[in-house]
């Protein structure tokens, strides 16, 4: 019945040493008429290497950074530190989980989260006897 | 006034401590170019901020990487002068339609100058700037001259060779 014992992929990337860092990528948050907006910047991230999960109300971005370093190269300075991104966010319970929708564009990722149509404002006809 | 023979007082102390800061300072401003003035919370000119860049060196190729996550590379001004490369460019603020609302904004936005001081010298004619998945790679092949190179030895035919010992 319980989820724990089950691996998780996002938290688990295969192939990578446990020691690599981990970075909490800044995002920006929006919202509209028909939901939130939520744009994150992951440079170096592609789609492949992207996860994006949805589990118990919450939102998970995992995204691993390919080194673009050769290999014989020498390192003269160095201001970034290597590593992946991860961020996870609670959902309210007014978004549509089904029609939650993704892109990634140049090392930003936009989310798009609806939210569900009952939670919209509704005129709720009262009839007179 | 001898101050060689007074002991330590508090005014010998603040002036150590502001011969370290400035030290500090001169320290940064060294390894970290123009961004150290953004680094020591010192401000540029009108909203400028300096992204972090990695620099390596191959035997062929001085290469400088920049994170640009959300810019069109084709805005982004490259230019080299001697042995400066200088970047240029403008994130964009998303444009909200009226009425929408903002919950958090954390990303950099506005624009970005770098100067980067290179390594080595290079030729201006083989310069390659890409970008992928938001981070943009300058690929700066090095001049001839301090490239590693292989002098062939050429060996006269007929000619005494030499031996070990004698």
């Amino acid at each position: 019945m319980s989820q724990t014992n089950e691996t998780n992929p996002v938290l688990q990337p295969v192939g990578e040493p446990a020691d690599r860092p981990v970075f909490t990528p800044p995002i920006d948050i929006y919202e509209s008429d028909t939901g939130l907006v939520l744009i994150a910047d992951l440079p170096g991230v592609g789609v492949d290497a992207l996860e994006l999960q949805v589990q118990d109300n919450k939102l998970t971005l995992f995204g691993h950074v390919a080194s673009l370093v050769p290999p014989e190269a020498r390192l003269i300075h160095r201001e970034y530190e290597e590593g992946d991104f991860l961020r996870s966010f609670i959902l309210s319970e007014d978004v549509d989980h089904e029609r939650i929708n993704a892109r990634l564009n140049g090392g930003t990722l936009e989310i798009h989260l609806p939210r569900a149509s009952q939670t919209q404002a509704r005129r709720i006809q009262v009839n007179g006897s | 006034m001898n101050t060689s023979c007074r002991p330590e007082s508090p005014m010998d102390n603040s002036v150590e401590k502001l011969r370290d800061l400035v030290a500090g300072w001169i320290d940064v401003f060294a390894t970290q170019g123009e961004r150290a003035v953004d680094l020591l919370g010192l401000k540029t000119g009108a909203g400028t901020w300096s992204p972090p860049v990695d620099v390596v060196e191959s035997d062929e190729n001085v290469q400088v990487f920049v994170n640009l996550p959300g810019v069109d590379p084709h805005t982004v001004e490259v230019l080299l002068a001697g042995n400066m490369l200088n970047l240029r460019g403008d994130v964009p603020r998303v444009h909200l339609p009226a009425g929408e609302k903002i919950h958090r904004r954390e990303r950099f936005t506005g624009t970005f100058a770098r100067s980067i001081p290179l390594p080595a010298p290079v030729d201006p004619d083989k310069v390659v700037a890409e970008a992928k998945n938001g981070v943009l790679t300058v690929t700066l092949s090095k001049e001839d001259r301090v490239k590693p190179r292989q002098i062939p030895v050429a060996v006269t035919p007929g000619a005494p060779t030499m031996s070990e010992g004698m």
